[in-house]
This record gives C-alpha cells, structure tokens and sequence, in this order.
C-alpha cells in the first residue's frame, strides 16, 4: 500500500503549481470566460513548451512518455489553477488516438499533438443524447470511398478551436450489424458548423452540426461498427481525468476558503473561531479526502492496466456531488463577497456545476454501479 | 502510488479467511451482539480463539507476548474478520489500553498485562466519561487520593462499553485537584473485581446491554497500577481515544460489505405491489449509492492505516474515519430499513427474517454511532482546528 507519489510526481506538481500561478492569474482566467477563443495562444505555447500536450504521448510518437498517473498530477494542478482553454478536451481526443488509433493515424496525429500544433475534441453526446451510446443518432453512410456523416452533437469542448473532431456515429459494417464508429473528423470540413453554447461556466462548449460532412475511409478510429467498448472505456478514463481536475479544484477552494475564514473579522474574532464555521470547513475537508482517495484509486488503476470501469464510476459519482457540495458551503462560508462576479470563488463553483455532468453525472454512473453490485 | 496489499498481508488475509470457514466466528456465544460498528460483537470465548491464534496481539513486539508484525497486517486481520462479521468488540478496548501500555507503561506492567491481554485472557473497558464530563473530559470529577503506596479511587463513571464482561478497567482521576484542569489527570489499570466497585449495564434505546456504570467507591489501587506520569493522564487517553476513533471504525466498510451484499440480494428476489424492486429506479440508486460511499469509506480508512504503517500518528484523519464511518453506517440502517419497507414485519419464518432482525436493530442502535467515543461534532471540531489549523474560539 503506497498512498504517495513518486519524487518525479512531486517535482512535476511543483513545476506545475509554480508556472501556473505565474502564467494563469485569475484575472486571465476571468477574461477567457468572456473570450470567445477561451484561451491565449501565448500560454498554449509556454504549456507545449513545457511538453504537457506529449506528456502521456509514447516517445515513439515525439511525447515524453509519461504515466496516466503523471497526467493526474497535471490535472490537478490545472483544476486549482482554474486554467481555462482546450487540454483537458485535446487531452481526451488524443486518449482516443492512442486507445484505438492504427499505427499511420498515430504517426500523422500524436508529434503534432506533442508540440502544441493539433488540438482534438470528442463529440458524443447529441440534443437529448447524454452519454448513452444506444441512443447516438447521429449516422455515418457509406457512399463510395468516403463516409457520410449527419447529424447534431452537443456539448463538443473547444470544437471551435479544435483542429480535429472524434465524433461518434452509428454505421452499418460490411454484414449489415449497426454499432458506433469513431470518425477522425477534419473540424474544417465542408458541411460542418460549430456554434459555441452559452454556459454557466463559460467554458466553451459547441453544438457541432454534420451535414453530410464527408470523411474518407482512412479516418475511421479503431473498428467499424465496433467502437462502443473503445468509447465506453474512452469515457471512463474522462471521468478520471475529470476527477482528476476537480480534485484540484475542489482543493483550491477549500484553501481560499480556510484563508479568508482565517482574516474575516466579525464580533471582533476571525469567523474561523466560530463552530458553525468551523463545521462547514471540517465537511469540505471530509468530502475532499473523499474525492482524493477514490480519485487516486481509479487513477491507479487506469494507470497499471487494470479493470477501472467500477472505480472510475465510483469515484466521479462521489466526486460530481462531493464537488458541489464543497463549493456550496464554500459560498456560504465566504458571505456576500464570493457572490461577485470578480470574485475567484465562482470561478471555481461555476466549474464544480459543469464538471459534474461531463461524461456522466453522479446519477448516470450510479446507474452503473448499480449493474456492478450485482443489481 | 500502490493500493495493493503485500504477499504478506495477503497470506495472512487468506490465513483468517480459512480459519474463518473452519471455524465459523457466528458459532461462537456473543455476549453482546454485533451493534453495526463494523467489528462485530463481543465474544470473551472468541477473543480467546484469536489470543492462542496470536491474531490479538499481531503488531505488538514479540517479547510481550506479540507477533511484531507491521499494523497494516494487524489491519489488514481486522478487515478480513469483520467481512465474516467476527466478534472482535472483546479485545477493541483491550487493544486501545495495550497501545497506553506499550507507550508509557513501566517495564512491569508491560511484563504483567501484555501476555496476558495477548492470550484473551483477561478483557479491557475504558472508564473515561463521567456524568459532568462528556464530551469535555477536563472536568473529570473522578478523584484518586495518593495513601503511601496505594491511591483511593472514588467518582463514578459512565458509558464504558462492556465494562460488566471486563476484568479490567482503564480509569482516568483526578489526582491533583488544585492544578489547572488538564495538568491533574492521571491514568489507572483498575480491577473491576477491586472492592468498592459496583457495574451496572446500561440498557440503552436498542435494548442492548453494552453500555455500562461504574461507581467507585474508597477503591484501592496500588501505585504499581498508574500508568505512564502523575498528572499526565491526558496525552496517554488521547492515544487510547486514537485507538477508539480509527481501530473502533475503520472496519466500516468490511462489516457493511455484507449487509450491501445481503439488502442487494433481497432486491433482487422480492417483489412489491406486484412489481420486482430491482426494477426499482430509485431503490437502485440508493444502493449504489451505499455502494459508492463504502468504497469512499474503504479508502479513507486505508489512508490512515497506511499512515499508522509508516509510523506516523494520526489527529485529525482519525476524526475523518470515525465521522465518515459512523454517519455511512446511520445511512446505510436507514437505507436498509427503506429497502426492506413493510416486509420489516415478516413473520419469523421468513427467509429474511434475520435481515429484517438485523436492520431494525441497527437501526436503533446507529443513533448512538456518532456519539460514543466522541460525538461527530467533537470531531468535526477536531478536524477544522488540527487537520485545517482554524483558531480556536
């Protein structure tokens, strides 16, 4: 049993904390939710620099090579720091690459990836779609040597600025079975419009629309007919990246929220002093090593190859609630200050709201566990 | 980062869990029944299986009669017993008092009790609340009067569990009253049997007898019965109440596995108002829910057994257990109950008749989860100012 990370693991937190505090103040982060781009290419290009694009990229394919868990470490880092902009949704394109890409798709995509210069998405869900894949409507017709693809997804991070969309479609193979396929789709195809959906947290969400967008063969991403378990365990290792996120997240405001408890002076004592206080700080602390933990397991587990699917759902069942509730008693702890928009809490709060439903709310994946008990 | 257990562990969890086949622990008399903690009930003819199989004594050093192996395979025992929910409430206390011991005993009492509470000889209380002194344990009342070579010992106590099975008792007096309050507190190893002492069992909500009072009255203990520095009783009861927060909760997850496992099976079978309850929605989402909170519940106790492991003392994450545990385990009754609905009134024939039994007295007797060993607002108190360093007020 070894609940630590490796010195390697900690020097890359540092490394992590330290720029991000430099290159990512909150006043950029407040700007990039009006920013319709979302994010500063000055800072995307620090962060290649860096190598955090190639980081869980093999060196084979011009990445460094590193572990999921390495990534983790990353995530939550950028979960503190609030970073705005496309990694987390390249981050899970490039998952998709590496977890079903055939070796000329990975020699093509994963050295632009490294360096910064290709950004990827992933399309699944649809108007009335969540996560479901039985239900994706969105088809992809054979017609000739290329792929037809029709229909409307939602909720596509950062389409707008992405270079490549890996959107899910249902297909027919060759014996006429239908099951879903992932297309490696061009984001400037012709007959593909992306339009940026107005959020709560700003983050930039699309609604992509494929009207007969074509694709040649050559773009399919793992099997035809047969990506469901590819995309099945592709979103499972999302949710723990997202806890990932939200672990740093839910830190950071645990954090602000212990310091200004600390400073805020009433009745002539720091409220800090006071047990009603007191309790909803000591309730933020029990939820987080909750989310700490059970995020820390599933990521483990991701990350030595083995059967995650229970513990992914665990964990961002905990985490989308434990967030939340984090975030709320947070606000209620900060007063009427941390309910302006300049302040950093909502920031914070706002992201808590969004990264509970991506890729599956705690309700979904509870329906998963449910399965997984033996129900 | 590695959550897999040792070979070692693991050869000694496949080591309990054969014994547990071979001799089931439910054949074993209990004189208290398992109240739903996780660890069981108290069985003294249980205790004493484990003290000639050593397991009471795993991590304790060798020459006081242990096996001086690591607390994570003391742990890692503990969980594999309560999964079989083995009665393991007989020698709780006995290893809290055995840490006190082993911390600040002199080199004669070690010699004395340790074989002994090895071997399930002989079974431990802890006698620290008093009626005026609860959750604010200062104000202990209890006074013990130094006379040459022996104290007098007289104030009354209250709560200690299983205190009326115990053949000793952990007491805390006063023995300086005109000090300040947290520097006049010393410890005592006291024999129940001593004259001058009177227990009671308290019959509490559930009707369960674990509960108990004792009255000390002209007690005489001999000076070689103090334990650790007079008048600095305080540091050596936090270290047993360490023992109370983290061994008497850490075994939530292991002894609730089995009544998720049981309430999903009966999920599975039953139906109501002619309607299978597996079809249920929200009575599956319940469950999982448990089910998701056991696995959190699971993780945050081998945080801190691991922190144990390496050495390292824990504050405030033993509060994170105890709370995190004994509110799941108010749910989890609660869910239990909700599950099983009118069927609660089954006739005794039923097949689900122990379930039923089970969880209506869990039920009632989870209301005291989070108040005995410290109510969850001490320890919520605890985890702000230690584990989050707000001020005190």
């Amino acid at each position: 049993m070894d609940f630590s990370f490796t010195e390697e693991q900690e020097m890359l937190r540092k490394i992590a904390r330290d720029f991000l505090t430099t290159e990512c103040p909150k006043d950029l982060v407040r700007q990039m939710v009006k920013d319709e781009k979302g994010y500063t290419p000055e800072l995307w290009k620090k962060m290649a620099e860096l190598g955090w694009m190639g980081l869980i990229i093999p060196e084979e394919y011009g990445g460094i090579g590193g572990s999921f868990l390495d990534v983790v470490v990353l995530l939550e880092e950028m979960g503190r720091a609030c970073l705005p902009g496309p990694f987390f949704s390249s981050l899970i394109g490039t998952l998709a690459i590496l977890e079903a890409g055939n070796e000329p798709q990975k020699k093509e995509l994963l050295p632009k990836i490294a360096q910064g210069e290709l950004l990827s998405t992933l399309a699944i869900s649809e108007p009335g779609v969540g996560y479901e894949m039985n239900t994706i409507q969105c088809q992809a017709m054979l017609k000739g040597k290329e792929y037809v693809i029709n229909g409307t997804k939602l909720f596509v991070e950062n389409a707008h600025v992405a270079d490549l969309i890996v959107c899910a479609a249902k297909s027919k193979d060759g014996t006429g079975h239908q099951g879903i396929t992932l297309f490696l789709t061009n984001a400037k195809s012709p007959n593909l419009t992306c339009t940026l959906i107005e959020t709560v947290a700003g983050d930039k969400q699309c609604e992509v629309s494929f009207q007969g967008v074509r694709v040649p063969q050559g773009s399919i991403l793992g099997e035809l007919g047969r990506g469901e378990e590819c995309l099945k365990s592709l979103l499972q290792v999302a949710a723990v990246a997202k806890c990932a996120e939200m672990l740093g997240g839910a830190q950071q405001v645990l954090d602000m929220t212990v310091n200004y408890v600390k400073e805020r002076i009433q009745f002539d004592h720091p409220i800090g002093t006071l047990q009603a206080i007191q309790h909803h700080c000591a309730n933020m602390l029990i939820d987080l090593e909750g989310i700490r933990y059970i995020t820390y397991l599933a990521a483990w587990k991701v990350n030595e190859g083995l059967p995650f699917g229970k513990e992914a759902a665990i964990a961002k069942a905990w985490a989308s609630e434990a967030y939340r509730r984090i975030s709320d008693l947070a606000h209620q702890c900060h007063g009427a200050i941390g309910f302006c928009e300049d302040h950093d809490l909502p920031l914070y709060s706002k992201r808590a709201k969004a990264s509970e439903f991506a890729f599956g709310d705690a309700r979904f994946q509870r329906r998963f566990v449910a399965q997984e008990i033996g129900l | 980062m590695d959550f897999r257990f040792s070979e070692e562990e693991e050869r000694l969890r496949e080591e309990v869990r054969q014994f547990c086949q071979k001799e089931p622990p439910e054949s074993f008399p209990c004189e208290i029944e398992d109240e739903g903690y996780g660890f069981g009930g108290w069985s003294s003819a249980f205790t004493r299986r484990l003290g000639q199989k050593g397991w009471l004594s795993i991590s304790w050093p060798k020459e006081y009669g242990g096996l001086g192996r690591s607390i994570m395979e003391r742990f890692v025992a503990a969980e594999e017993l309560a999964y079989h929910r083995a009665p393991q409430y007989g020698h709780l206390f006995g290893d809290a008092v055995a840490a006190g011991i082993l911390g600040y005993g002199t080199e004669e009492q070690k010699r004395e009790f340790l074989p002994q509470m090895a071997r399930g000889d002989i079974l431990w209380a802890t006698g620290l609340s008093e009626p005026g002194a609860g959750s604010d344990l200062l104000n202990t009342a209890t006074r013990a009067a130094k006379d040459s070579d022996n104290y007098i010992l007289n104030g009354q106590k209250i709560w200690p569990t299983g205190a009326h099975l115990a053949d000793w008792c952990l007491i805390l007096a006063r023995t300086d009253p005109e000090a300040p309050k947290s520097r006049g507190l010393s410890t005592f190893l006291v024999n129940t049997r001593s004259p001058g002492i009177t227990v009671n069992p308290i019959i509490d909500m559930s009707g369960s007898k674990s509960f108990c009072e004792i009255f000390l009255e002209d007690v005489r203990v001999p000076k070689s019965c103090l334990l650790g520095q007079e008048n600095r009783g305080l540091p050596l009861v936090f270290a047993c109440l360490e023992g109370d927060r983290f061994w008497g909760r850490c075994l939530r997850h292991a002894g609730s596995k089995k009544d998720l496992e049981e309430l999903v099976q009966y999920v599975n079978e039953a139906s109501y108002d002619g309607r299978r309850l597996k079809d249920d929605q929200v009575l599956r989402d319940t469950l999982a829910e448990i089910a998701v909170e056991l696995e959190v519940c699971r993780m945050i106790n081998y945080k801190a057994a691991w922190l144990l492991n390496k050495g390292q003392s824990i504050s405030w994450e033993s509060s994170v257990v105890k709370t995190f545990a004994d509110e799941l385990g108010q749910r989890l009754a609660q869910v239990g109950l909700q599950v099983l609905g009118p069927q609660v009134q089954l006739r005794e024939d039923s097949k689900w008749t122990a379930l039923r039994k089970r969880f209506t007295f869990l039920y009632t007797f989870n209301r005291g989860l989070s108040l005995a060993g410290g109510t969850s607002e001490i320890q919520r108190t605890t985890i702000a100012l230690r584990g989050l360093g707000l001020p005190r007020g």
